[in-house]
């Protein structure tokens, strides 16, 4: 197990010429639009160098903090600092940040190779040295053949690391990708994570990603800032976030989760014990939370189901009483769906070749778990 | 093409007036006027050869050119920034600027005209309040002249020219405006390098509008003119009318047609009629 503070688990990426590890600071952004909050009291450290992921449902406010980043929006509140000197105001031509849009956003009147070069000319960069970044850049994206084509002749994937190509070319001091992938078909968008990690570490810059999709934020990201109702839920790093979820929100939002209310606890040391419908479940609560009420979760790939009750007993572990309601075959798995004799709903997944992979619905099996594996949600 | 199904051929009967009408308004008077061309006032292409020839000719033709295209420009650059205004104001604002566009085209040319000369003429409205200012000590020569044919043409060009430039600029993606400030452009060069450019095909298709419409534009140039600035269809109705030369009427009638022909093929070439009026 991983220890609950932050400072052990978490490296960032340290470009250790420079003398400060936070590149920009977010400090207490807030934005209102008339009545309604779109971001409230956001405090956020980008590291020089992380890939720091913004990941929410629609309407949480991620994109909002993104446009106020890149200086297109500006908050009612709070102020942006670069390595401590404050940029709120600064307009979004005299950041330096590149940034991908959603929907690309390419010039359709220009060429692939004078996309790229825009921020060049922009800046001033001689004919010479323009062609040869330009040259390189497409390279590194992999659409040299197509330098001379029209955005519109290019796929979705193509016209994707044209901006990315157009975005990174100046050498920016940060890159701010709004939601890059949501507009390709599955294969292509894994292809293309790969290939934007691969940048990443190849540039060293620093990557702000917007996103609705979790499985994307967990693949890519350094660091992960979950929102929900204009408020930063928690920042944490992928696997921290994955199993240890600050509130019911994360846990659910992150991957699928097993929440068991418990009641009558009894606290010793590290350890919680309540009751779960009839049966007394036990957990560790590293966070100490004082709540009265609180939830046991449990992930679905740690549960553990047998046909034999012996094999479910042991001093270290939880042990429930279920049904099986229903079985889906995945291909390389099942899912199963079980529930308690009160009803409550649990989820797991088992290999194909597992004894209860051929049990009927309605067969009594036993659900069992470490007692270390279960966290200890506030309800 | 599209493969139609058989059960909608009644559908195409629906079609069948359009053609008929041409066919008997357009096509056969026209071939009419082409023939008078060469045997009016006898057989032979002498027409020809004079529309060829005569400085006379030469010199009405250049005028309608030349004020077709100062008119067409002057259009354009209004009616820029009207689509720009639009597009860019609050709804309140959208709603005026389709009121000045919308209302001068229900008051017919004729009235329109009258209005410009009782505005323009020597002791007309505009030099009436310049003079009352002290702006100016004697009337600003506005009416009888080319000016006054340009000011009242623009005045009936604008909203030609209006449509197709809004359709043309509500196209262009407003993130690819922000993506160009991200990237370092400032407001002025995203307007050079992102915008213009963008609207070149629907300025184009704006301009051979109203080009081509002002070629045959005759009210106006009369009543506003004066007789000073003698137009292409003015010279064909007097030719017609005054002098009963129709032979050389017909032949300048048969040029026009294939200069309007050339200049409609290229704003079929060059700018996809669909997205201007789209």
């Amino acid at each position: 197990m991983s220890s609950p503070s932050k400072a052990h688990t978490y490296e960032p990426v340290i470009d250790k010429a420079r003398h400060s590890v936070v590149q920009i600071s977010i400090q207490g952004i807030q934005k209102r639009y008339g009545n309604f909050l779109a971001l409230d009291d956001v405090f956020i450290d980008v590291q020089r160098g992380e890939f720091l992921t913004l990941l929410g449902p629609s309407g949480s406010g991620k994109t909002t903090l993104l446009m106020i980043l890149a200086g297109f929006s500006t908050p009612t509140a709070g102020r942006l600092t670069w390595e401590g000197r404050d940029f709120t105001q600064r307009p979004a031509e005299k950041r330096n940040f590149g940034m991908v849009f959603q929907g690309y956003a390419l010039f359709p009147h220009m060429s692939v190779a004078e996309n790229v070069a825009f921020p060049l000319r922009i800046r001033g960069v001689p004919v010479a040295s323009r062609s040869q970044r330009v040259r390189q850049m497409l390279e590194t994206v992999g659409l040299s053949e197509h330098a001379h084509k029209k955005p519109h002749t290019l796929s979705g994937g193509q016209q994707q690391r044209v901006a990315l190509a157009r975005a990174l070319v100046f050498e920016p001091e940060m890159l701010l990708l709004d939601e890059p992938f949501s507009a390709l078909d599955k294969n292509l968008r894994s292809q293309l994570q790969d290939e934007m990690k691969r940048i990443h570490k190849e540039t060293g810059t620093t990557f702000v990603f917007v996103t609705h999709d979790q499985s994307e934020a967990l693949a890519l990201s350094s660091r992960i800032a979950i929102f929900n109702q204009g408020r930063l839920a928690q920042l944490d790093t992928p696997e921290r976030l994955y199993n240890h979820p600050h509130n019911r929100f994360i846990a659910e939002f992150l991957g699928r989760m097993n929440l068991l209310p418990l009641t009558h606890l009894r606290r010793s040391g590290q350890r919680v014990s309540g009751h779960f419908e009839d049966t007394i479940l036990t957990a560790t609560n590293l966070r100490h939370i004082p709540h009265n009420n609180l939830i046991l979760g449990i992930r679905p790939e740690q549960l553990r189901i047998t046909l034999n009750y012996k094999e479910a007993t042991d001093e270290s572990t939880n042990c429930l009483a279920v049904t099986l309601q229903e079985r889906t075959y995945q291909g390389h798995s099942m899912d199963l769906t079980l529930a308690t004799s009160k009803g409550h709903v649990l989820t797991t997944s088992i290999p194909n070749t597992h004894p209860v992979a051929s049990a009927t619905p309605g067969s009594p099996l036993w659900l069992y778990w470490p007692i270390d594996v279960g966290i200890i949600i506030e309800a | 093409m599209i493969t139609r199904l058989p059960e909608h051929w009644q559908y195409r009967l629906l079609l069948w007036p359009l053609p008929v009408l041409l066919l008997l308004c357009y096509v056969v008077p026209f071939a009419g006027i082409i023939t008078w061309s060469v045997t009016l006032p006898e057989l032979g292409v002498d027409n020809y050869v004079r529309l060829a020839n005569d400085p006379s000719i030469h010199a009405v033709l250049w005028r309608t050119l030349y004020l077709c295209a100062i008119v067409g420009i002057c259009a354009l650059l209004l009616a820029f920034l009207m689509a720009y205004c639009w597009l860019y104001s609050s709804s309140r604002w959208q709603r005026w600027v389709e009121l000045c566009i919308f209302l001068p085209f229900f008051i017919s040319v004729l009235v329109r005209t009258f209005g410009w000369l009782v505005a323009l003429r020597n002791n007309g409205l505009v030099n009436g309040w310049l003079q009352d200012l002290g702006l100016i000590d004697s009337p600003l020569a506005l009416t009888r002249n080319t000016l006054g044919v340009i000011i009242a043409m623009v005045h009936f060009m604008v909203p030609f020219a209006f449509f197709p430039l809004l359709s043309s600029m509500r196209q262009i993606d407003d993130r690819v405006l922000l993506a160009a400030r991200g990237l370092g452009a400032s407001r002025t060069r995203v307007f050079i390098s992102v915008f213009l450019p963008q609207t070149l095909p629907g300025l184009l298709g704006a301009f051979i509008m109203v080009f081509v419409f002002c070629l045959g534009f005759f009210i106006i140039p009369a009543i506003l003119g004066g007789g000073s600035t003698l137009m292409a269809a003015e010279y064909v109705f007097l030719q017609m009318f005054q002098t009963y030369n129709w032979g050389i009427g017909a032949a300048l009638c048969v040029l026009m047609l294939v200069l309007v022909s050339m200049l409609v093929w290229l704003l079929m070439r060059f700018s996809r009629v669909e997205r201007l009026v789209g």
